[in-house]
C-alpha cells in the first residue's frame, strides 16, 4: 500500500510538473526560445494569492482569479520589453536574456518579501478520500491537482486545434513568413501565447505552494527547471508531451526519494534529460518532419 | 487609375542593385506577367511589394494607397495575397486549416470566445467552415478537406496555396512560378485554373513564370527584367517578339 500512495503522490507532483512544462512547451512550439523565467512566474503568481489571502484576508478563489490576471500580464509584459526586441536574434541571446529576467524576477522578490520562508495556506479545503480501510490515502490537493491539469490539458487542446487564435499559433510555430504574408500578426500571437503559459503559471504556482507549503523567492526555480526537463521528454513543443513528461518526471521523483535516496532523487530527474537528449532528442511524442525532396 | 502602380521601386543589398527604378502599372482585372532570366530579382519585386523588404527607394500604390514602408500583415489586409516558389503551406495542418488561416482577418471573434466556447465562436467558427469549404470546392480540394496538407499531391498543393491566397480575400495576387515542378499536363490544368481564378473572383494577378507557354498563353501584359532593370515592357505578343528579350534569355 505504501507502494501506490507514493505513486500516486508522484502523479499529484507530475499534474503541477506538466501545467508547468505546458508553459515552456508553448512558448517553445511557437516562439521557437526557451522561456527559463516561467518557473520564477509560478512564484510571482504563489507570493500574489499569499499576499492577498493571508495579508489581506481576501477569498481564495478570487486571490486565485487576481493572481493569473496578473501574471498573464506579466508574461506579456516580458515578452514585449525583454524577448520581442529580440525576435530574429540569435537563439543563444534570447536565452541569456530570458535567464537575466528569472534572476530578475527572484531578486525582486527577496527584495520585497526578504530571505525569510514562509509558510503557504492551501486554499483548498476538502475533506481527504480514505481507500482500502484508510490505508490508501488521497489528499484533498492531490485530487483537486489532477482534475485540474487535466481540464487545462483538455481546454488547451481544444483551444489551438479548433479555435481561430489556435490555429494562428500552429501556423506562426510552422512559417512564421507565410502566416504573416496571410495576414496573421506574428507579435500577437506571440504575446498571446506567453499570456496563457504565464496565466496557467499562475495556476501551477498555487497548485504547487498548496502541496508543498514553503514559499520563498526559489519557490519556482527547481519545479521549473525539472518542468523543462518534463516538456524535453515529452517532446518539446507537444501539449499531450507535457502531460506525459510531466507525470513521469513526478513520478520518478517521487518513488527515487522513497525507494533510492532523497538526495539522489533530482540527479535521477536530470540524467533521465541527457538520456533521452542521447537516445531520442525529440522525446517521446517530439514531431520529425521529414523533409520531402 | 491602376490597380497597383510601382514608380522607381529600388533595394539594394550591400553594393548590389537587386531591383534598380522598377516601374509598372496594372490594370484592374489584368492577367499580368512578370519574367526575367533566373537572378534578374523578380522575387524581390514580390518580397518589395508584399513588405518583407523594404525599399530603398521608390513607393507602390494599390487602388491609390500606398503600401511601401507598411508591415506585410498590413499590406495583406490592404489586399495583397500571395503563394510561393517552394510551396509553404502549413504541412502540419489540415487542407481546410491552412485555408481557414487565411481567413484569419476576415472573420473576427475574441480569444476570450475561443477560451470560453461562447455562441460567436460557434457561429463565426461555422461561418468559416463554410467559407473555407466553398474556396475548396473551386479548387476541387473539397474531398480531401481532412488530409494533412503536405500528403496531397504536388498540383494540387500549388492549388491550395492559391485558394489559402484567395481566403484573405484580395485585391491582388501574386503568384510566384506557379507552374515550377509541374508536368505538361498539370501546367494545362493550371492554365485554366487561373484564368478560371480571375473571372470567378474578378481578380487582378501578377504571376512570375518561366514556363513560356504558359507565360504566352495566359498573360495579356509582361514585364522583363534583367539584372534588377526593366528590359521591356508591354503587350505579351509584342514582348515576346522584342530581339532585346530574346537575346536576355538565349544570348547573342
Amino acid at each position: 500500500m505504501g507502494f501506490l500512495n507514493n505513486f500516486i503522490n508522484g502523479i499529484s507532483l507530475g499534474s503541477i510538473y506538466s501545467v508547468i512544462a505546458l508553459g515552456y512547451t508553448m512558448v517553445y512550439g511557437i516562439a521557437k526560445m526557451l522561456n527559463f523565467a516561467h518557473g520564477d512566474v509560478i512564484m510571482v503568481g504563489a507570493y500574489i494569492v499569499f499576499v492577498l489571502t493571508t495579508g489581506a484576508g481576501m477569498n481564495p478563489y478570487l486571490a486565485l482569479l487576481i493572481s493569473m490576471v496578473a501574471c498573464t500580464l506579466l508574461g506579456m509584459t516580458i515578452e514585449r520589453f525583454a524577448y520581442r526586441p529580440l525576435r530574429g536574434a540569435s537563439p543563444l541571446a534570447v536565452l541569456i536574456t530570458a535567464i537575466g529576467v528569472s534572476y530578475f524576477l527572484q531578486n525582486v522578490a527577496l527584495l520585497i518579501f526578504g530571505t525569510q520562508v514562509k509558510s503557504f495556506k492551501s486554499i483548498l479545503e476538502f475533506p481527504s478520500i480514505k481507500l482500502a480501510g484508510g490505508k490508501i490515502i488521497i489528499s484533498d490537493e492531490t485530487i483537486i491537482t489532477i482534475v485540474v491539469s487535466l481540464i487545462i490539458m483538455i481546454g488547451l487542446t481544444l483551444f489551438v486545434n479548433k479555435t481561430k487564435p489556435g490555429r494562428a499559433m500552429l501556423a506562426v510555430s510552422e512559417d512564421r513568413g507565410a502566416a504573416q504574408l496571410m495576414g496573421v500578426n506574428v507579435n500577437a500571437t506571440i504575446a498571446l501565447t506567453f499570456a496563457i503559459g504565464s496565466g496557467l503559471a499562475a495556476v501551477a504556482g498555487v497548485l504547487l505552494c498548496s502541496t508543498y507549503p514553503a514559499l520563498s523567492s526559489q519557490t519556482g526555480a527547481m519545479p521549473g527547471i525539472k518542468a523543462f526537463v518534463a516538456a524535453v521528454l515529452g517532446g518539446i513543443g507537444s501539449i499531450p508531451g507535457a502531460l506525459i513528461g510531466g507525470l513521469a518526471i513526478g513520478v520518478v521523483e517521487i518513488l527515487s526519494k522513497t525507494y533510492i535516496s532523497s538526495q539522489l532523487a533530482d540527479a535521477i530527474v536530470f540524467a533521465i534529460l541527457i538520456i533521452v537528449l542521447l537516445v531520442k532528442p525529440t522525446g517521446i511524442l517530439g514531431k520529425k518532419y521529414i523533409e520531402k525532396v | 487609375m491602376a490597380l497597383l502602380e510601382a514608380e522607381n521601386l529600388s533595394i539594394t543589398f550591400g553594393g548590389l542593385k537587386a531591383v534598380d527604378n522598377f516601374n509598372v502599372k496594372i490594370e484592374k482585372g489584368t492577367l499580368y506577367g512578370l519574367i526575367g532570366p533566373n537572378g534578374a530579382g523578380k522575387t524581390t519585386v514580390f518580397n518589395l511589394l508584399t513588405g518583407v523588404y523594404k525599399p530603398t527607394e521608390g513607393k507602390a500604390t494599390l487602388d491609390g494607397t500606398v503600401i511601401t514602408g507598411k508591415r506585410t500583415i498590413d499590406i495583406n489586409k490592404a489586399g495583397i495575397a500571395r503563394t510561393f516558389q517552394n510551396i509553404r503551406l502549413f504541412s502540419q495542418m489540415s487542407v481546410i486549416d491552412n485555408v481557414k488561416v487565411g481567413l484569419h482577418n476576415i472573420y473576427k471573434y475574441s480569444t476570450a470566445s475561443g477560451i470560453f466556447k461562447l455562441p460567436s465562436y460557434f457561429k463565426k467558427e461555422a461561418e468559416m467552415e463554410k467559407r473555407a469549404m466553398e474556396l475548396l470546392d473551386v479548387f476541387d480540394l473539397g474531398s480531401e478537406r481532412d488530409y494533412l496538407s503536405c500528403n496531397l499531391p504536388y498540383g494540387k498543393q500549388r492549388k491550395l496555396e492559391i485558394a489559402r491566397a484567395l481566403a484573405t480575400e484580395p485585391k491582388l495576387l501574386l503568384l510566384d512560378e506557379p507552374a515550377a515542378g509541374m508536368n505538361p499536363n498539370e501546367t494545362a490544368e493550371l492554365m485554366d485554373t487561373i484564368r478560371f481564378v480571375r473571372d470567378k473572383f474578378d481578380m487582378t494577378i501578377l504571376l512570375i513564370e518561366h514556363d513560356m507557354r504558359l507565360v504566352a498563353g495566359i498573360c495579356e501584359e509582361l514585364t522583363v527584367l534583367n539584372f534588377g532593370q526593366v528590359l521591356c515592357q508591354g503587350k505579351t505578343s509584342e514582348v515576346l517578339q522584342d530581339p532585346k528579350v530574346i537575346t536576355a534569355y538565349l544570348g547573342e
